[in-house]
């Protein structure tokens, strides 16, 4: 029965889930009624009629090292481009963007803690997702090299977050929104890095503009990220609205 | 005014059975399911009628109270009886215009 009940969004479950496991332990669901209960499921997820109202919690440690890391990798790729456009000086950027990107992946597991609010197994798949892209960074890119990493950015990573996000169940609109931001920028730019789309020498005033936005707003989603949880199951109410 | 079953779509219809149910009083589940079922002569499974449920009382058709155990009796608001009787006025209507039809054709 649980195991059914599991099916639906963590706020449904809050809000319904006795209830409806006292009706299921009433009456035992046939065949047909596990389709419909499957069905209904979906439904709950699509169209969400109860909703979490977001509470308070103190930042956690786990919050402030994935904002710091958030931060420092948004500083570093704003600092990198501004510098180097200022100073003209010759040189090769491509260890402080990677650096930049490497921490900014690095912040992922963090923005999934801080939308579940507790470390689970795949905060540890994104860790190590993380950790492992952050090592294949200081190796030579090669075709060799580059599938199986395009592979683990491009599924695992994003796949264990879109997951996480998932089960989180409510719509949190800022949940989704800092998911949006962080999960397909650093996708991106590891891709464009890779494939030398994105300038590692001394860039001018047009990447600069280009560039610099990422890294600005890497800065203040480790901000948000530092403050802690965006979202807690604690209260549920049922919010007006059409089907 | 707007048709707050109409809103609905396709739980529109378990969604007036069980306003229907709680018509004669508060129920909890497994009585609503028991009794939609006895009155449609049809099968209402427990997922649709969470779904029916979570929209009726979103809408404020129909609310919870207290729960008895594990189990949490609905009852019908004003809104929700209101809404009830012009859903079975309508029927009611347009069950009597179809016989008169069917009566003059024959």
């Amino acid at each position: 029965m649980s195991a059914l009940i599991r099916l639906y969004p963590a706020a449904w479950r809050a809000r319904y889930g006795l209830e409806f496991e006292a009706l299921l332990a009433e009456r035992p669901p046939s065949k047909r009624d596990l389709l419909d209960i499957v069905l209904a499921a979906v439904d709950a997820r699509l169209v969400p009629q109860v909703e979490a109202a977001p509470v308070a919690r103190q930042a956690r440690i786990t919050d402030r090292l994935a904002g710091a890391a958030a931060v420092a990798g948004g500083l570093i790729w704003s600092a990198t481009y501004l510098v180097g456009w200022l100073v003209q000086a010759d040189g090769d950027l491509s260890l402080p963007i990677l650096a930049a990107l490497g921490l900014m992946l690095l912040s992922l597991p963090g923005t999934y803690i801080v939308a579940y609010a507790r470390p689970v197994a795949l905060a540890g798949i994104a860790v190590a997702v993380s950790l492992a892209l952050l090592f294949a960074q200081v190796l030579p890119w090669d075709l060799i090299l580059l599938v199986p990493i395009l592979a683990i950015v491009g599924v695992l990573g994003p796949g264990a977050l879109a997951l996480a996000a998932a089960r989180a169940g409510t719509p949190a609109g800022g949940r989704w929104r800092l998911l949006l931001l962080t999960v397909p920028w650093p996708i991106i730019g590891s891709v464009a890095v890779a494939v030398g789309f994105v300038p590692t020498v001394l860039p001018g005033p047009v990447v600069v503009a280009s560039f610099l936005p990422l890294g600005l707003a890497w800065i203040v989603t480790g901000f948000r990220i530092a403050r802690g949880p965006i979202v807690s199951m604690s209260t549920v109410t049922t919010a007006g609205g059409t089907a | 005014m707007t048709d707050p079953l109409g809103e609905i779509g396709r739980f529109a219809e378990p969604s007036l059975f069980i306003l229907a149910s709680l018509g004669e009083g508060p129920k909890h589940g497994y009585a609503i399911m028991a009794d939609v079922e006895a009155i449609s002569g049809g099968h209402l499974g427990p997922g649709t009628l969470y779904a029916a449920l979570a929209r009726l009382e979103r809408r404020g058709l129909i609310e919870a109270l207290e729960p008895e155990d594990r189990r949490r009796p609905y009852r019908l608001t004003g809104l929700g009886a209101g809404t009830l009787r012009t859903q079975l006025q309508g029927l009611s209507e347009f069950a009597k215009t179809g016989l008169q039809r069917l009566g003059d054709a024959g």
